[in-house]
């Protein structure tokens, strides 16, 4: 895009308006990927405003990949500092028992009626370890070797944590259907 | 259903909380462009405008200002002197110095009094020209010993190759390469730099009454560089002026001289200081008349711009006003007629 490009010129240039622009038009994304990895709204905010001060500071985007694509790996790097200062990802649990599989617990129009916060909330309540590894499973498409390389766990525990966050989840949304039932 | 969260969330947005922009403002920084090709336009940029100024201060010195009346309000405010050719009455012109007010305040820290061999009158019968190069070599060390490494900016850390022409100094006059950091040691993190200069007059040029022309004032010199403080730093050195006329008189002088610089301004690539400062000279050579035995003395006020190549080297260049005293000798040097002179004194500075 022609305007992406003026923009990260600004950007690079220091260029106040340009970093506002590309501030409005990210933010909201980035702050729901912050929140998805810290589980906290004030975290959430702490990390948006130390990635963007990243992202603005030296801006060095090379366009290898979309603006859109850089400026979220900026973000998500910042959150895994973050959950790895809070010293919280060490702290997995290696889940020993089976999680039995489950059948979805609910139908498309089921999920159509939970909003995207209470989906986003979902995640955010899961335990740190199983939830950093679900957001970079299902968001980030990553493969369990890479996500065991990149948060320095084994690969085998990397597949036990996506278990118990899927085990957890479909409880949720059982529970919040069940209750939306009821009402 | 995680096919289900992706679809659902992979866009999803979230409400900033108010003030978050403004907040995050506030810790950003200034725009700061690492580009390569900005920073090499910022230096060209930078090299420019001191070459700019340069020129402005010569032309406007050269077009707005009357020298004799200069030299007048110099007189008036140095000496009570009665040299032949400044003053043109016995009154005191109201003129406004030349915009150098720095380093007129700060002034020459080691002023010593004025010298006693004030002439009442110079012989006027022996008119010939000189050219005085001044090569001066001043050193000037600046250690730091907050920094382990020896990078330092401070304008003073500079190789200075520039001509103090009107140096004065309490040392001893003889032209040696000896140019010890004046002033008294300091704590070790003050930083010593070492300059190689060379200057010219460009407006010493005249044709005295005699029909003797003197031709432009050349010098070069080595300068050591002390830093005092963050503000202040002293400077000595040995200058080497030539004097040249177009009738074979030819005068070479050597001096030390003693600076004292106050920086106005210090940046990543450009610094500004003021300097005030006195030299004496004494004629070691001359070709076609006798060498004067006496000792020239001088005072220098300018003001300095330099531009910082590296953390160790910069150039630089201090347009300079000097007045020169009369040492009373009966040849007659471009320094007689024009006690007052503006040098363009341009050097490179090095710093330990």
């Amino acid at each position: 895009m022609e305007n992406e490009i003026e923009l990260i010129k600004g950007c690079r240039a220091g260029n106040n308006s340009a970093r506002k622009q590309l501030y409005t038009l990210y933010s909201k994304q980035m702050l729901a990927i912050c929140y998805r990895y810290t589980g906290d709204m004030d975290a959430a905010h702490d990390v948006l405003h130390d990635g963007f001060i990243k992202i603005f500071t030296h801006f060095n985007f090379r366009g290898e990949a979309s603006l859109s694509t850089w400026i979220t790996r900026v973000m998500i790097t910042q959150s895994l500092d973050y959950l790895r200062r809070q010293k919280r990802l060490n702290a997995m649990v290696s889940y020993e028992e089976e999680v039995p599989e489950q059948a979805d617990p609910g139908t498309d129009e089921d999920y159509e009626k939970i909003s995207e916060e209470k989906l986003l909330s979902f995640i955010a309540e899961l335990p740190e370890g199983c939830r950093t590894v679900f957001n970079l499973y299902v968001f980030e498409s990553k493969s369990h070797k890479e996500i065991g390389e990149l948060l320095n766990i084994k690969e085998h525990s990397s597949t036990s944590q996506l278990h118990r966050a899927k085990f957890l989840l479909i409880q949720k949304i059982k529970d919040f259907v069940s209750n939306e039932e009821r009402k | 259903m995680m096919n289900m969260f992706r679809t659902r969330l992979q866009h999803a947005e979230m409400p900033v909380r108010d003030n978050f922009w403004e907040l995050l403002e506030q810790d950003l920084p200034v725009a700061q462009p690492t580009h390569r090709r900005r920073l090499f336009m910022q230096r060209v940029a930078a090299a420019a405008s001191v070459m700019l100024v340069l020129a402005g201060a010569s032309a406007a010195f050269w077009f707005l200002s009357p020298k004799d009346e200069i030299a007048d309000a110099f007189t008036q405010v140095a000496v009570s002197s009665t040299s032949k050719g400044s003053l043109k009455n016995d009154g005191v012109l109201q003129e406004e110095l030349p915009p150098l007010p720095a380093a007129q305040a700060s002034g020459p820290k080691s002023h010593k009094a004025l010298p006693t061999v004030l002439p009442t009158h110079v012989d006027e019968e022996d008119v010939m020209e000189s050219i005085s190069f001044s090569f001066s070599i001043s050193l000037s060390l600046t250690e730091d010993a907050e920094q382990h490494t020896a990078t330092n900016n401070h304008p003073s850390n500079r190789l200075a190759g520039g001509m103090e022409q009107t140096q004065r100094t309490s040392k001893k006059q003889s032209a040696t390469e000896e140019a010890a950091p004046t002033a008294t040691t300091e704590t070790p993190r003050r930083g010593l730099s070492v300059g190689l200069h060379a200057a010219a007059s460009p407006f010493a040029t005249a044709t005295d009454d005699a029909g003797l022309k003197h031709k432009l004032p050349i010098s070069a010199g080595i300068s050591v560089r002390k830093e005092l403080s963050n503000l202040v730093s002293l400077e000595s050195g040995l200058t080497y002026t030539l004097l040249d006329t177009d009738r074979q008189q030819k005068l070479h002088y050597l001096g030390i001289p003693l600076k004292a610089n106050i920086a106005l301004s210090s940046g990543k690539h450009l610094d500004v200081y003021a300097s005030g400062g006195a030299m004496v000279e004494k004629c070691i050579a001359a070709s076609n008349v006798s060498t004067p035995d006496a000792l020239q003395l001088s005072l220098t006020a300018s003001l300095g711009l330099q531009y910082n190549l590296t953390d160790r080297l910069s150039l630089y260049a201090e347009p300079t006003l000097s007045y020169h005293f009369d040492d009373g000798s009966p040849v007659n040097t471009i320094r007689k007629e024009h006690p007052l002179n503006f040098n363009l004194l341009c050097g490179v500075r090095m710093t330990y």
